[in-house]
């Protein structure tokens, strides 16, 4: 019984390290960045890239990844979202955009390795992440196996957690994160620079992201979809699928309540043989 | 326009009405085979994919050459299956797991699709009759990455091995959240069916070491044949430490197998390849032995030497007195040996799934092969249930 609670935890902690920078970002300037997934399927890469050209271990990969998504997620907001605040379909389907480009992108320069297009030091296709020694394997705590990883998962996201809520409550930023949220003309009246504002939050929620990448790479393989599973859950059909999406996620931004969602569909919609199919292609 | 109107009107119903939009690997094939015309298309990875480009090859009779190891139940006049069907991935294995390593208790898990519940079907006749046993048989869904609750399960069930047909990434996620939850192989071994090289390289091999996979083919096989494979691939890839695996090499000899219908029928149509590429063999990769693993395919089937590898190093050869395992891509039937169709008795059957959930059985038209020498005894008739 404590085994599957602390696998629930686990599960649980890992969902909230992903939708908690997308929380943010939806919560503070009513965006849904549609790239969400893949900044994490990019702080993934970081990690497997930092390993690699900076010889940076398991560790030292995350405040990497956190920066290179967060920078990422600076030009996103710099040069897409800020001109389309107050029009929420628009800025789905522009980030969409974005998470379509960021996907071919790494799928071109790292994913494949025919053609040329290969960098050295990558294996072609799946990537892989060396998790220490020492978070691999379990110990025994109160006749409870906890499987180390995924106690440091459960950790990280408690920090993160922690820092979001000291960011957004005890300094003077979150204060006006907090002021835009309820509004944005009055806190810009008073003198709040709404546009830095924003470009910041975006930043330190695409961050996020890429720190849930890294948890994620050291459980999972590496690879162009990485971040589709978990932050958006896959559709049978691909592209159909994808159209869809846009309309689960302002639904709930957990991805749990999207997967349910998306498991009762296809049998209303679709025959018992072309989901059998179907599941096996992506 | 208002964007979130015409969003909101168009969701669900008219979807339900609108035709299946076709996929894009549907829209190529057609591309190749219509407007192209060519006469034979070298395949592609999954079944699924398969399945979506059949009608285009058999409606325009163009040959299909498909590379990866599947499920069975299906033999299509326009398709050449080089890879391995269930039987030739188990029908040594299970009792080698048995006997060799003297495992009886299965825990069968696999992805939640077509290709891992045949196998894990083929598993169960092949466990009984070996005088094993299965204590669960469990799907999660494809790309599932989450393997705690499932590894929790597999402790607490009370087997000695674990089978997996667990397919893709998940493969990654599977193993490493076996070794975290500190199950080690030489207690409770992983054999495998799907896990090859590519999947070992992603997980990084201490994840598996000391687990079993069976495969005709693995890049550890010492042969020149293999060798130069090997060497050349890595320089097509400029990658010296690319890997090969049993897909990837049966996509590399079909090629040739082609090549020797073509210049046999001194022919490039269909049907002039498809008899032609019968009964040819080449020295792949994978030879093994004196004389013997050569490709004999069975009508459209190969011919597979079914090994065991136990990685990393996949050290082959821990099969003993493993043979050619003739393709049974057709009937199963519980507990009975498999019965073979006459050549040519059975018209193109592309939906072998349809007409089993019908309660059809059937099996593939297949001829014996020049080399054939072990294997379940053949019986030619027609059976149906």
């Amino acid at each position: 019984m404590s085994d599957v609670i602390f696998i629930g935890l686990s599960l649980g902690s890992i969902l909230l390290l992903v939708a908690l920078g997308l929380a943010i970002t939806y919560g503070a300037m009513g965006v849904i960045n549609m790239a969400h997934g893949d900044l994490v399927m990019v702080g993934a890469y970081t990690t497997v890239m930092s390993g690699i050209w900076l010889h940076l271990g398991f560790l030292a990969s995350i405040p990497v990844a956190f920066v290179v998504t967060a920078l990422i997620g600076l030009g996103v907001e710099k040069f897409i979202v800020r001109r389309l605040y107050g029009r929420l379909l628009d800025t789905l389907l522009a980030t969409w955009g974005v998470a379509i480009l960021l996907q071919q992108a790494v799928r071109l320069e790292f994913g494949v390795s025919f053609f040329g297009r290969h960098i050295e030091g990558l294996g072609s296709g799946l990537q892989k992440v060396n998790v220490p020694e020492w978070l691999q394997g379990s110990v025994t705590l109160l006749g409870v196996d906890i499987n180390i990883y995924r106690a440091f998962i459960i950790l990280v996201t408690l920090l993160a957690t922690a820092l979001t809520w000291f960011i957004m409550y005890r300094l003077p930023i979150g204060m006006q994160v907090r002021a835009i949220m309820r509004n944005p003309k009055m806190a810009a009246a008073c003198g709040i620079d709404v546009a830095r504002v924003n470009a910041l939050t975006f930043a330190y929620g695409s961050g996020l992201a890429g720190v849930a990448g890294v948890m994620m790479s050291g459980f999972k393989t590496v690879f162009p979809r990485h971040g589709h599973a978990a932050c958006r859950g896959r559709l049978p059909g691909g592209g159909r699928g994808r159209c869809r999406q846009p309309l689960r996620v302002p639904g709930r931004l957990g991805a749990a309540r999207a997967d349910q969602w998306r498991r009762g569909l296809p049998s209303a919609t679709t025959s018992w043989r072309v989901r059998w199919y179907s599941a096996s292609s992506s | 326009m208002p964007a979130a109107a015409s969003w909101a009107s168009r969701s669900a119903p008219s979807k339900r009405m609108a035709p299946p939009t076709p996929r894009p690997i549907t829209k190529k094939a057609s591309k190749l085979v219509i407007e192209n015309k060519l006469p034979t298309v070298f395949g592609s990875y999954t079944s699924a994919s398969r399945k979506a480009v059949l009608p285009v090859f058999e409606k325009r009779n163009s040959m299909y050459f498909y590379p990866t190891y599947y499920e069975g139940y299906e033999c299509s006049r326009n398709v050449v299956y080089t890879g391995a069907v269930p039987n030739q991935q188990l029908s040594n294995f299970i009792p080698w797991i048995i006997k060799t390593l003297g495992k009886k208790t299965f825990f069968i898990v696999g992805s939640d699709y077509i290709y891992p519940r045949e196998m894990a079907k083929v598993c169960k006749i092949l466990i009984e009759k070996n005088g094993g046993k299965y204590v669960a048989d469990e799907y999660l869904e494809l790309g599932h990455s989450e393997w705690g609750s499932m590894v929790n399960k597999i402790k607490g069930s009370g087997c000695d091995v674990v089978l997996s047909n667990v397919v893709g990434d998940s493969v990654v996620a599977f193993y490493r959240e076996y070794k975290n939850q500190g199950i080690t192989h030489d207690k409770l071994p992983i054999c495998a069916t799907v896990t090859s090289e590519i999947e070992i390289a992603a997980m990084g091999a201490e994840y598996a070491v000391g687990s079993y996979t069976s495969f005709p083919y693995f890049q550890a096989i010492d042969l020149p044949e293999n060798k130069s494979f090997i060497e050349r691939y890595r320089a097509f890839v400029k990658d010296p430490k690319a890997v090969t695996h049993h897909a990837m090499c049966c996509a590399y000899f079909q090629v040739f197998l082609w090549k020797q219908a073509v210049e046999k029928a001194k022919d490039t149509s269909p049907n002039a390849i498809r008899e032609a590429v019968r009964g040819q063999t080449y020295d792949s990769p994978r030879r093994t032995g004196e004389g013997r693993g050569r490709e004999p395919p069975y009508l459209a089937h190969a011919a597979h030497r079914p090994m065991a590898g136990r990685w990393p190093g996949q050290d082959r050869g821990c099969l003993s007195g493993a043979d050619h395992a003739p393709p049974l891509c057709g009937l199963w039937r519980d507990g009975e040996q498999p019965v073979l169709h006459a050549e040519g008795r059975r018209p193109a059957q592309t939906e072998g799934l349809r007409l089993r959930r019908a309660g059809f059985r059937r099996s593939c038209p297949t001829i014996r092969g020049p080399t054939m020498t072990a294997g379940p005894r053949f019986s030619h008739q027609r059976e149906i249930r």
